[in-house]
């Protein structure tokens, strides 16, 4: 099940915000229309890791949750590809790296070609 | 008393030689094709028995196999799927290439699963079949046409329309043997790989016109079948990773591959998208909606993945085209710099038209103009051509001369490989190509290791195992850092054999994105079989262990097995920028053929693989005593 939303005045702490794009196909799974790109603002806590703050996006729009994490090991599935800074996940950052306000998070469909 | 051979097959090979202009039938039997099952499998089994090292591509005595599979002609989506099998022209070593459309379904209703070319028509000819009837008909008034003018020219000659013909041709490239000329048919598929099309040419057929025949085809287990193939297409429809492509085929391709570095942006100079272009027209909503469109599916198909459109402005509007896939906005563009959707479109079906490979022209044409920019090659040496970044009036021009074999086109339409060797110097750095002549997919590789490795590793002119497809029911994990060599070597190597499978089928790739649980339970419906998971990896990886024998048959050794040095090289700029693959190059290789069971030093499949695999009646034939008994030791 997807993790809901933390209350904001928990563990909250105001550690600025984080962008995470949205990008073309992968609009469809927060409410876009597959095209272009959304961008979500996210409020960040003291101890943010890029795990944490998926969860939190995808908390919110269960189709993102479906396609982003896979079901049995709660890792990551093959659907979408995350980028941090640009750049592609396990290179500067993995998971459990930690995250802050001058970061960006692009999230990217998998390529389907021949 | 023989077995039956199982329902899904049509039963007969048709086998060709248009030598002594003579054809005859073969059956099948039941155990050749639980061992072949179809396509590729059974195509390298012909090459291998029928093909001898002294053979090659342009030799009469080379065969162009034109498979399907027991699952063509059923009703599951995308089952008219065509697989060449061939010598080809490339590598000069075997060839395991796809197209869709039709071609599968018309050939099994007329009563065949598969066609063996063999020998060398005196004159230019065109195989006819409709049912029983088949005959090599003077194909004279043809040359010259493209392949869509050769389809409607037979439309015309044979008084049908639409989907009661099936049309494939090897165009005008087909004819002066371009190295990469491709086969091609019903409006828009292209069997591309290797240089099948030259060696359609080299034996002086001009197409294969197969009318739709009027024999029934029976699955064995039918309830079974249509539950299988319903939850296939359940799981295309509403699965996160095939929904797309579901919706709009290879179209995401473009948006996604600039993000990640892996879109190759002018013959790899750059993997920046240059300022002011929009790229909101280049996702795969803004692709389909900017033009007037059409859905063009194949056989049984229900993916709204192939289109036709119309071009909206420019030059050449109102012209009718077929909706590019990711490879041919990557070859007809990106790779030379075209950034105009509606001008790549259009060269894109110009290239099909031609009849060649999309992504060897994008490389070739990439090379071109960087080679003139630079003085490497001269405005007089192209004819008084002038060619630019992104200009694809001058590079249809390219292409017209390079099928003609006009002028510098002699050169150009060995491939760039050969044709930077040609030329030499420092424009021999500027090529695409893996040394074993296999053309690299439409991507920058250097931000895909996978797919580099796979490309230079291949043994059928092209990617063997291909983009994971659901890794995990394989034993490989669900991602992998694409910079760790390890992790990269590990899943090539791991992957291997499922898409051989696929191969094999006479379906098409885009439609069986299913676990291979499912296609095996197809599979099983479709034949009366109990075939498992286990025993599809097995084939493929049979299949694949039987092309690279035929391939170290061939000459094809390891030595081979790495990128030009444009290829290999570091990008200077984007998402992956300062990632060196050619430093990790060995050790990807040491932990792809350990991961494979071949032998490091000379290529070949280990014995021990071969008995794990069925293939022990081909270890003599690979390695002496001697050898056997300390290999892999």
């Amino acid at each position: 099940m997807p993790e809901p939303d933390a209350p904001q005045n928990t563990a909250a702490i105001d550690a600025g915000e984080l962008e995470i794009e949205v990008v073309a196909w992968i609009t469809k799974f927060v409410g876009g229309d597959g095209s272009t790109r959304k961008v979500f603002h996210l409020p960040l806590r003291a101890d943010d890791t890029v795990r944490k703050v998926l969860r939190r996006l995808s908390g919110r729009f269960p189709q993102l949750h479906k396609a982003l994490w896979d079901s049995v090991t709660g890792d990551l599935a093959e659907h979408i590809e995350v980028l941090v800074n640009d750049t592609v996940l396990d290179l500067t950052h993995n998971l459990d790296s930690p995250i802050g306000s001058s970061d960006r998070i692009a999230l990217i469909g998998q390529y389907l070609g021949g | 008393m023989q077995a039956e051979l199982p329902a899904g097959y049509a039963g007969k090979i048709l086998r060709v030689d248009l030598s002594q202009n003579r054809t005859w039938t073969e059956p099948w039997t039941a155990e050749m094709s639980r061992t072949c099952i179809g396509g590729v499998g059974l195509g390298i089994k012909i090459l291998w028995d029928e093909v001898p090292a002294e053979v090659g591509w342009d030799h009469e005595d080379n065969r162009l196999v034109l498979a399907t599979g027991p699952l063509a002609g059923l009703p599951a989506w995308g089952t008219g799927g065509l697989t060449v099998v061939t010598r080809g022209a490339m590598t000069n070593g075997a060839t395991n290439t796809q197209a869709n459309g039709f071609f599968g379904a018309n050939l099994k209703y007329s009563g065949y699963d598969a066609i063996v070319l063999q020998g060398r028509a005196p004159e230019w000819v065109y195989l006819y079949i409709r049912d029983d009837t088949v005959e090599l008909r003077d194909a004279s008034t043809l040359l010259g046409k493209d392949t869509w003018e050769t389809q409607e020219a037979l439309e015309q000659m044979l008084d049908l329309t639409g989907h009661q013909l099936s049309v494939y041709t090897s165009g005008v490239a087909g004819e002066n043997q371009v190295r990469f000329a491709a086969v091609h048919g019903d409006y828009g598929h292209v069997a591309s790989k290797n240089g099948c099309g030259a060696v359609m040419g080299n034996k002086r057929v001009k197409a294969v016109a197969i009318v739709r025949g009027s024999k029934a085809l029976r699955a064995a287990d039918p309830r079974g079948l249509w539950m299988a193939a319903q939850e296939i297409a359940e799981d295309l429809q509403h699965d996160p990773s095939t929904r797309s492509l579901y919706e709009y085929g290879t179209l995401p391709g473009v948006s996604g591959l600039s993000r990640l570095g892996a879109l190759p942006i002018k013959n790899y100079t750059t993997n920046v998208v240059p300022e002011g272009v929009d790229m909101t027209q280049w996702t795969a909503q803004g692709l389909r909606e900017g033009f007037d469109h059409r859905g063009h599916q194949c056989n049984s198909c229900g993916m709204h993945h192939c289109h036709a459109q119309v071009l909206p402005s420019g030059p050449h509007q109102g012209a009718i085209v077929d909706e590019p896939e990711y490879e041919g906005w990557s070859g007809a563009g990106w790779a030379f710099g075209c950034t105009d959707p509606v001008a790549t479109s259009w060269l894109n079906t110009q290239v099909d038209r031609a009849c060649v490979d999309v992504n060897e022209f994008g490389w070739l044409v990439g090379w071109v103009i960087e080679c003139q920019e630079k003085g490497y090659i001269t405005r007089e040496q192209l004819g008084g051509l002038t060619i630019t970044w992104g200009d694809a009036e001058a590079a249809n021009a390219l292409l017209q001369m390079t099928i003609r074999r006009e002028g510098f086109g002699n050169v150009l339409a060995e491939g760039v490989k050969r044709a930077s060797e040609t030329v030499g110097g420092p424009a021999a750095e500027c090529a695409i190509y893996a040394l074993t002549g296999n053309t690299p997919r439409g991507h920058d590789h250097r931000a895909r290791w996978e797919e580099m490795l796979d490309t230079c590793t291949g043994s059928g002119g092209t990617l063997d195992s291909g983009p994971p497809v659901l890794p995990t029911e394989m034993g490989q994990p669900a991602r992998i850092n694409p910079f760790d060599p390890d992790a990269v070597a590990r899943m090539v190597g791991g992957t291997r054999g499922r898409r051989q499978f696929e191969d094999s089928l006479g379906t098409c790739i885009f439609t069986t994105r299913a676990l291979l649980s499912t296609l095996c339970r197809t599979l099983s419906a479709a034949t009366g079989w109990d075939f498992t998971k286990d025993e599809a990896l097995l084939f493929g990886r049979r299949t694949a262990a039987l092309m690279r024998a035929f391939n170290i048959r061939c000459g094809i050794t390891p030595d081979l097995e790495r990128p030009s040095k444009r290829y290999g090289s570091v990008p200077v700029d984007g998402p992956a920028q300062g990632q060196d693959i050619g430093v990790h190059w060995e050790h990807l290789l040491d932990v792809w053929y350990d991961t494979v069971g071949y032998d490091r030093q000379t290529g070949k499949p280990l014995p021990a693989t071969l008995e794990d695999l069925g293939l022990s009646h081909i270890v003599a034939d690979l390695w002496d005593a001697q050898e056997a008994t300390h290999a892999g030791t």
